[in-house]
């Protein structure tokens, strides 16, 4: 896929929808400018002759990190100290539709 | 119409029941019928600066499963990011297993056979966290609020993904009914806990676009949500109105599909590697060292039960399809040798009474024992066949021994030639009509052993009254002809 | 000698046989920070009474005679992403306000092990974005060496706590320079340790493949006794190198030689994008090792053309993802959402809860993951870093050492880079090498220009922390850069 230097309004507001964070229009006009000039600067990436090399996921190569099945129970009142809205001992969270 | 390029496939996810603490954290998984929000910790909450750490049985387990599905062991996986936003992840993405973007599952491939001669493919298999439980109060769409409870929150899923090999709705449920049988057979889930599988479906009809459909929880909802969705698809199809590719949501209370208009815009997961996360790395030993350690699963058990048992094909592969009801089976066997008859109970009156008291095997508190005791009083002929399925009901409601149910109601068979001839002579009296027809018209002489049936409340036995009859009748057309 | 000018070293061993009072020493510092912080505004959070508490425990076991830890009374200051149980841990952020952690990471943990007192925690960038501490929900930190000027980021509060000695260490994160960039520019002694050496379990995530707690310190052996406390194997974080713990400080020889050290200047780092008085400095410093026996030359490095922009679209990217969590259900602020179904009610949280700088990374970094675009720009990013990481290794093997000035400039104005993003991500083109590469990296005072603090960054090959200390240790140790309490 192709590389992108202008970005427009319309896609922001799709991204910030995927990101669920709202922008103000001010903000939405701002990135606009300021988005495009740093995708531009992302341009350089294409210079790098990079094709054939696997991409580092992980920088450190080790494998099979486990855990053992032993049960631990932790004082859930201690996390649920944290939310805001609650509802007896369920988290309250707005409504689905 | 059903069966006309009806292509199914599923996604069904597993918890891996058999572990005692979630895939990423240590909470124990044991949260059934415990309040909200106790089995939590800040890894599986999703708190600022928490990590996953993999659960070492999970892989296991994860092993096991691909072995008897026969599936091809990735020799690396990987986790990937699934991103979106939804009040049952806690992080706002599910770490799950992709295939692609530098991901591998755990294992591609294989295969379950249905034994009805369908084969169905499997296309992957996946490690992934289950997501929280949402209650509403009211529907989904009328609550002003939705509760999250996030003990399940984090439990280690399999999810088993087919291709769309599935053709009739029946299939899919015999398709669950057997991965179901294969992974108890594991030892890796117990399918009597509520909630541990849930399944998403895809349908097309006639080569057409395909529909997905959420939440199903039970093998008979998987059946009815597909035949609601063909039916609905055809009425569509024969009216001229295009079928929607969409996802549909399964009301199990109000038993339809409904359309989830929810999402205005086509999600977008962004899948990437899981930089927390590095890959697991499966030898060919381990492969080894699992496939040794396998018990015997449910294909292998029917050929055992055809072959060394001599049961017929068709019942053993109902008895195989319930590992409750095969342990049990075998359990009877070492009280009763004739393999055969004890197979036709169990899978003929045993389950449908069951099924009508509305209870599982498991549930069942009747001794092996006194099923094989049942069966010898069928065989002495103290019982009839439907003396006997009176006494089956009451075994499975009070688990007591048939013996002694037998004695309490007085529901031996009566053999007595004078007991029964007094009881035809009766109805002779009073069924004079019934008489006359039997005179001319052999299949009348069914009314009256029925008529002794009902007097003796099935007690009579029927070869003996029938006899009976025959030759009351006789004797009537001899008087008359005299 | 003034206590507030004893080192980690000095107060853990005076504490430890009874010379100092914990306590005593605990005030002093509280007395220091009454005075500055007012003018700083380098803590989010201060915790006396905890502070006292433990500085209070600590003299008690003294006088009993019982044993106490490596860090005995040595008061440190944490960055606010670091969690400290039940200790209120923002950020930077608004929408983390209030939120107090049910545990303690790793490293806190074990830096109370060892007895340390923590006094507060620090101010930052939000999220760690940023490399001036002027993105913080909570007003900027101001640059100890002078007040108009910014601290550097995004652990610019645990630097200006070290400079200013309302600390004696500090703990703060480095993902692209965030520990590097507050030491050059506060002229004290930060280290970004090897990718996985420090556990980053309770640090809140920005980018997780980049990222590691670093100890700040006036000094380079008080940094590696910090480092040796918090360094080593963790099970609860999975990147965590199973390593035995080093007692790197330990290992600092006295009087240093560099014989034998082979150190590489890389050719890009000196380049017209660098203040001509840093530069002077860096050189001046280069000759110093020269003269310590090293073996001095040059090296290019033509892919850390690509770094920044790599180091950017891949932080940006983690970024986008471990942000999502901020929806005020379990945590944090939650604004009123009055009839607005979930979708909306969290994009309105979050609109309040973030900061600009926050939303431009989360924004892009979910560009560079969308469909369509991930190939050309995630996975084309994680290319570049096999690249970097490449040139990198064969360099290692002509050089022990490679460096440069840790930052292109000396302590900008505060406000004066905050309207341009590009700009501001420009400060970090020397330091997310080392982050991308995973090797350690630190960054050590060596003079003045123009008034304002010049580091040295000294880099190693993955887990050669020994090189890094080695080299910077005997800089220090030719007295060319002394410390000095400032304001």
């Amino acid at each position: 896929m192709p590389r992108k230097s202008r970005i427009t309004l319309k896609e922001i507001e799709h991204l910030a929808w995927l990101a669920r964070v709202q922008l103000t229009k001010r903000e939405k006009r701002l990135f606009k400018e300021q988005l495009s000039s740093i995708l531009e600067y992302f341009d350089k990436l294409d210079e790098a002759n990079v094709e054939d090399l696997p991409p580092t996921f992980h920088v450190v190569e080790h494998y099979n990190v486990f855990r053992e099945d032993e049960p631990r129970q932790f004082p859930s009142d201690i996390v649920l100290r944290n939310p805001p809205k609650m509802k007896g001992r369920f988290i309250k969270a707005p409504r689905i539709v | 119409m059903v069966g006309d390029g009806v292509k199914i496939g599923l996604e069904v996810h597993c918890q891996l029941t058999s572990l005692k603490t979630k895939l990423f954290c240590s909470c124990p998984t044991d949260y059934r019928g415990k309040p909200p929000n106790t089995n939590v910790c800040p890894v599986c909450m999703g708190e600022p600066g928490t990590l996953p750490v993999l659960n070492k049985e999970a892989v296991r387990a994860a092993v096991m499963v691909a072995l008897a599905l026969h599936s091809k062991i990735s020799r690396f996986t990987y986790f990937t990011r699934k991103n979106y936003f939804y009040p049952d992840m806690a992080k706002n993405f599910q770490i799950s297993q992709y295939d692609g973007v530098g991901g591998a599952p755990i294992a591609k491939g294989g295969y379950v056979d249905l034994g009805n001669g369908k084969v169905v493919r499997i296309r992957r298999l996946q490690l992934e966290e289950d997501p929280a439980r949402l209650v509403y109060e009211g529907t989904i769409d009328t609550a002003t609020a939705t509760l999250v409870d996030y003990n399940r929150h984090g439990v280690a899923l399999i999810e088993i993904v087919t291709e769309p090999d599935i053709t009739s709705p029946e299939d899919a449920r015999r398709f669950l009914q057997k991965l179901r049988s294969i992974l108890e057979h594991l030892g890796v889930f117990d399918g009597e806990l509520e909630g541990s599988m849930r399944c998403d479906a895809n349908i097309s009809l006639e080569g057409g676009v395909r529909v997905e459909i959420k939440n199903i929880s039970s093998y008979k909802d998987v059946e009815r949500a597909l035949r609601f969705e063909i039916t609905r698809q055809s009425s569509l199809i024969s009216r001229g109105i295009r079928v929607a590719r969409e996802t549909r949501f399964w009301d199990e209370r109000r038993r339809v599909t409904v359309s989830l208009r929810v999402k205005e815009t086509e999600e977008d997961y962004r899948y990437f590697p899981e930089p927390d996360l590095p890959p697991v790395m499966i030898t060919d030993e381990f492969i080894d060292e699992v496939k040794r350690s396998l018990p015997t699963l449910p294909d292998e058990r029917k050929r055992i039960f055809v072959e060394k048992y001599g049961v017929s094909e068709q019942n053993a592969e109902v008895l195989v399809n319930d590992k409750a009801l095969a342990d049990f089976f075998e359990e009877c066997l070492k009280h009763y040798g004739k393999a055969q008859e004890l197979s036709n109970l169990l899978v003929g009156d045993f389950l449908a009474q069951l099924h009508s008291l509305n209870l599982s095997v498991r549930e069942v508190k009747v001794r092996p024992e006194y099923v094989a005791k049942l069966l010898k009083l069928l065989d002495k002929k103290v019982l009839t066949g439907h003396l006997a399925k009176t006494v089956l009901r009451e075994m499975l409601k009070t688990g007591r021994d048939p013996e002694a149910i037998v004695e309490e109601k007085g529901l031996r068979r009566i053999s007595s030639r004078e007991m029964l001839e007094e009881i035809v002579d009766r109805v002779f009296r009073e069924n004079q009509k019934a008489v006359e027809d039997a005179l001319v018209n052999e299949k009348a002489v069914h009314f009256l052993v029925g008529q002794v049936m009902r007097i003796t409340r099935g007690k009579a036995d029927p070869n003996l009254t029938r006899q009976i009859i025959k030759s009351k009748l006789e004797k009537v057309r001899a008087s008359r002809e005299a | 000698m003034n206590p507030l000018a004893y080192s980690a070293e000095k107060v853990a061993s005076a504490v430890r046989s009874g010379e100092l009072s914990a306590l005593d020493y605990l005030e002093a510092i509280l007395e220091r920070l009454r005075s500055v912080e007012p003018k700083l505004n380098a803590f989010i959070t201060v915790t006396e009474e905890l502070a006292r508490r433990k500085a209070e425990s600590i003299d008690r076991r003294v006088e009993k005679g019982l044993k106490v830890g490596k860090l005995a009374g040595v008061v440190v200051a944490v960055k606010d992403n670091i969690c400290v149980k039940d200790v209120e841990t923002t950020c930077g952020s608004r929408i983390l306000k209030g939120y107090r952690p049910s545990y303690n990471a790793t490293v806190v943990e074990r830096l109370i092990a060892e007895d340390a007192v923590i006094i507060g925690k620090t101010n930052m960038d939000e999220f760690a974005m940023g490399s001036s501490t002027e993105f913080s929900a909570y007003g900027p930190t101001r640059n100890p060496w002078d007040l108009e000027r910014v601290p550097g980021g995004s652990s610019g509060g645990s630097g200006a706590a070290v400079a200013s000695g309302e600390a004696t260490l500090a703990l703060g994160s480095d993902t692209g320079g965030s520990v590097r960039c507050p030491a050059a520019f506060c002229g004290v002694v930060g280290l970004k340790p090897t990718y996985g050496l420090v556990s980053r379990y309770g640090l809140v995530a920005y980018a997780n493949s980049l990222e590691q707690i670093g100890p700040m310190a006036r000094s380079v052996r008080d940094c590696a006794l910090l480092l040796s406390v918090i360094a080593g194997h963790d099970p609860r974080d999975s990147t965590s190198l199973r390593v035995q713990p080093v007692d790197y400080w330990a290992k600092l020889v006295d009087p240093p030689g560099l014989e034998g050290i082979r150190v590489g200047v890389i050719r890009e780092f000196m380049g017209e994008g660098v203040q001509e008085g840093v530069r002077e400095k860096v050189w001046e410093a280069v000759h110093s090792l020269e003269s310590l026996g090293a073996h001095v030359g040059e090296v290019s490095l033509k892919s850390l053309d690509y770094a920044l922009a790599a180091y950017y679209v891949i932080a940006m990217s983690e970024a986008s993802s471990n942000l999502a969590r901020y929806d005020g259900l379990r945590y944090g602020f939650r604004s009123s959402d009055q009839g607005l179904d979930w979708n909306r009610a969290y994009a309105k949280t979050r609109r309040w809860g973030f900061g600009e700088e926050v939303k431009r990374r989360i924004i892009l970094g979910t560009f560079a993951l969308s469909a369509g675009y991930y190939e050309a720009y995630y996975l084309k990013a994680l290319k570049v870093r096999t690249l970097i990481r490449m040139e990198f290794e064969k360099a290692f093997k002509r050089f022990d050492v490679l460096v440069g000035p840790s930052m292109p400039m000396v302590a900008f104005k505060i406000g004066e880079k905050v309207e341009d993003p590009l700009e501001l991500y420009m400060c970090d083109i020397n330091t997310v090498p080392a982050n991308l590469v995973g090797i350690p990296a630190i960054s050590v005072p060596c003079g003045l220009s123009d008034g304002l603090p010049v580091g040295l960054q000294v880099m190693a090959p993955p887990l050669r922390e020994d090189l890094v200390f080695k080299v910077a240790y005997a800089y220090e140790r030719t007295g060319k850069w002394m410390f000095q309490l400032k304001p």
